[in-house]
């Protein structure tokens, strides 16, 4: 095996991994209380100024995106170590490098979320220190409160929201993100999808911060769900009206004929609309994915009480 | 409608009129005792001896699975599912309501979570292999959908393995492989004796047809892993596609629907390595997260 230059993710090939290697420039800002957001362009997380050290959000998407998340929290808080990690998902593109980013901390992920990568094995991303299970965990730490939210299947395993009720912040990544959804929705669980991300409109918050790209509010979250309600719609329809339903090209033909007249104002529309159509038409052929894209979604509310 | 079936469609019932349309089918004998049957793009087998009718699959709608059983002819005693998808196994109602279902445990307990209208529980689960009527039905290991099994037919040295190896480049995004493991799994089906490939759509293939398909799936796959580690934007499908396609055409753009669908193939594959792979099952563990 060639001499790795750094952490090579689930890379088969050998040799060096350039993309791996690719410098990220980091923008940051505070948002409210003591949290920060941080984004390169196009992956979003956050991380909260504690009284001794700093609780951070995942770990960006590649060794040197890491790396330059570390080096931008230190900027911002050059006195104060990345004590904690909480992973919202399993995706190296989210929790792949905590090795490169804060690799003594304390890492806490949902048990769905540690089941996978514990198994995955992959160069650059380390197992949780600890787990939690259900659907709610409140946290305090390092003067830092929070509630971990599972509300179910919506994308990867066990990703979870972190919802900060005295700020009306909520955050979670790949659920609700600006504009159409992205690329063919790889991971999404769609029968639950809806109705899951739904329950997360009971929460108290007017600030939403996404996994990727911009910050949005209650009415841009409800849009969103819009969307995915209409492409349900649009892949069913495809399927009627008898089209190549499994040729990209066919069915971007039909989601830009069906849904550019309302949706086309969307954030990557052109690019992405025929592949969300593509999923979701599969969702319909074959009914949903894996147990986790059959697991009838829950519909009570979510436990939000203070309590902990 | 004469059926009141619908999967998982949520569409007013005049508007899934097609769900109920008889395809015309077409059966060719494989050889004693066995038979292939398509209705359009969906092809399955069938096979009739001393233990009775024995039916893969249902094909991809109610009308064809009424179209399999009248072509069937004779009550069906078994049904085996291939795996869960509803294009593949979804109408066991309307195919043979009274027949032993025989499954995989992996894809027996999604279709229990789905509850499908048309898709009836397995009544029979295994988990490697077991015999059923003149084939050996058994897990090659992960390649798509939950629990998608290979069906060898020694006598006749014919293997039935849908959604796996297609005569064609019409994989689209390959929905529901496992990255993974799929490559692997398919190669191990080249230790069975067989001479003719039957997959769940298209056209029967010869062993050299299969290898070639499988050969090509491993070339976008490398060429797919290369493009994102040389930095190819992993969510900017036009370059991903133009990428693969410099690489591929030469050698395997003469198949048929390579233009349409090896770029979504790539990103699909690309995004594998992008996320690390989905769930337990593109993991060391190799299966589905605990239920």
């Amino acid at each position: 095996m060639a001499v790795s230059e750094c952490h090579r993710g689930i890379f088969t090939i050998a040799g060096a991994i350039p993309s791996q290697l690719q410098w990220r420039d980091m923008t940051y800002e505070p948002l409210r209380g003591k949290v920060w957001t941080i984004s390169e362009g196009i992956n979003r997380s956050i991380f909260i100024e504690g009284e001794t050290g700093v609780v951070a959000f995942d770990t960006f998407g590649s060794p040197m995106g890491a790396i330059a998340y570390g080096m931008a929290v230190q900027r911002v808080l050059p006195d104060k170590p990345v004590h904690t990690i909480v992973y919202t998902h399993d995706h190296l593109d989210h929790t792949g490098y905590a090795a490169d980013f804060a690799p003594n901390a304390r890492i806490i992920a949902h048990e769905l979320t540690n089941n996978v990568l514990v198994n995955r094995e992959s160069d650059g991303q380390l197992p949780a220190t600890e787990t939690w299970s259900g659907e709610t965990a409140w946290y305090e730490i390092d003067g830092v409160r929070f509630q971990l939210i599972y509300p179910g299947p919506t994308h990867g395993d066990g990703n979870s929201a972190a919802w900060f009720p005295d700020l009306k912040l909520l955050f979670m990544v790949d659920s609700i993100i600006p504009g159409v959804g992205y690329t063919f929705l790889p991971d999404w669980h769609l029968a639950p999808y809806i109705p899951t991300v739904k329950r997360l409109l009971d929460l108290d918050f007017d600030l939403f911060v996404p996994g990727h790209f911009w910050l949005t509010d209650r009415e841009g979250f409800a849009d969103n769900i819009r969307w995915y309600e209409a492409v349900a719609h649009t892949a069913q329809e495809a399927i009627v009206d008898g089209i190549d339903v499994e040729s990209l090209p066919e069915v971007t033909r039909y989601a830009n004929e069906h849904l550019r007249g309302e949706y086309g104002r969307l954030f990557r529309f052109d690019e992405y609309a025929g592949m969300n159509v593509l999923r979701y038409v599969y969702e319909y052929l074959h009914g949903g994915w894996g147990p986790e894209g059959n697991t009838a979604p829950r519909c009570e509310p979510i436990e939000a009480h203070h309590d902990h | 409608m004469t059926t009141e079936l619908r999967g998982n469609y949520t569409l007013a019932a005049d508007r899934l009129a097609f769900l109920d349309a008889r395809p015309e089918v077409e059966v060719t004998e494989l050889g004693d005792g066995l038979w292939t049957i398509s209705a359009g793009t969906h092809r399955t087998v069938f096979a009739a001896g001393d233990d009775g009718v024995v039916a893969w699959d249902t094909l991809s709608t109610p009308g064809a699975a009424r179209a399999y059983r009248e072509a069937v002819g004779r009550p069906i005693d078994t049904v085996v599912y291939s795996n869960d998808h509803l294009d593949r196994s979804g109408w066991s109602r309307e195919l043979a309501p009274s027949a032993e279902r025989v499954a995989h445990e992996w894809c027996a307990r999604v279709v229990e979570l789905r509850g499908a209208d048309g898709q009836l529980p397995a009544t029979q689960t295994f988990v490697d292999e077991r015999q059923v009527g003149p084939a050996r039905v058994f897990f090659p290991g992960l390649t798509s959908a939950s629990g998608n099994v290979a069906s060898y037919f020694a006598e006749q040295r014919v293997l039935y393995a849908p959604d796996t190896v297609l005569p064609n480049a019409k994989y689209s995004m390959l929905p529901d492989w496992h990255i993974r493991n799929f490559s692997q799994s398919l190669h191990s089906l080249l230790e069975l004796d067989f001479e003719t490939f039957v997959p769940g759509r298209y056209g029967v293939m010869t062993r050299a047809e299969f290898e070639e398909g499988l050969a090509f799936l491993d070339a976008v796959h490398e060429a797919a892993q290369h493009a994102f580690a040389e930095s190819v934007a992993v969510w900017m499908f036009d370059a991903m596609e133009a990428f693969v396609k410099e690489r591929l055409s030469d050698t395997w753009g003469r198949l048929d629907g390579f233009d349409d669908h090896v770029g979504i193939m790539a990103f699909r594959i690309a995004h594998h390595y992008l996320t690390g792979g989905w769930s337990t099952e593109d993991t060391a563990a190799g299966r589905p997260q605990a239920g």
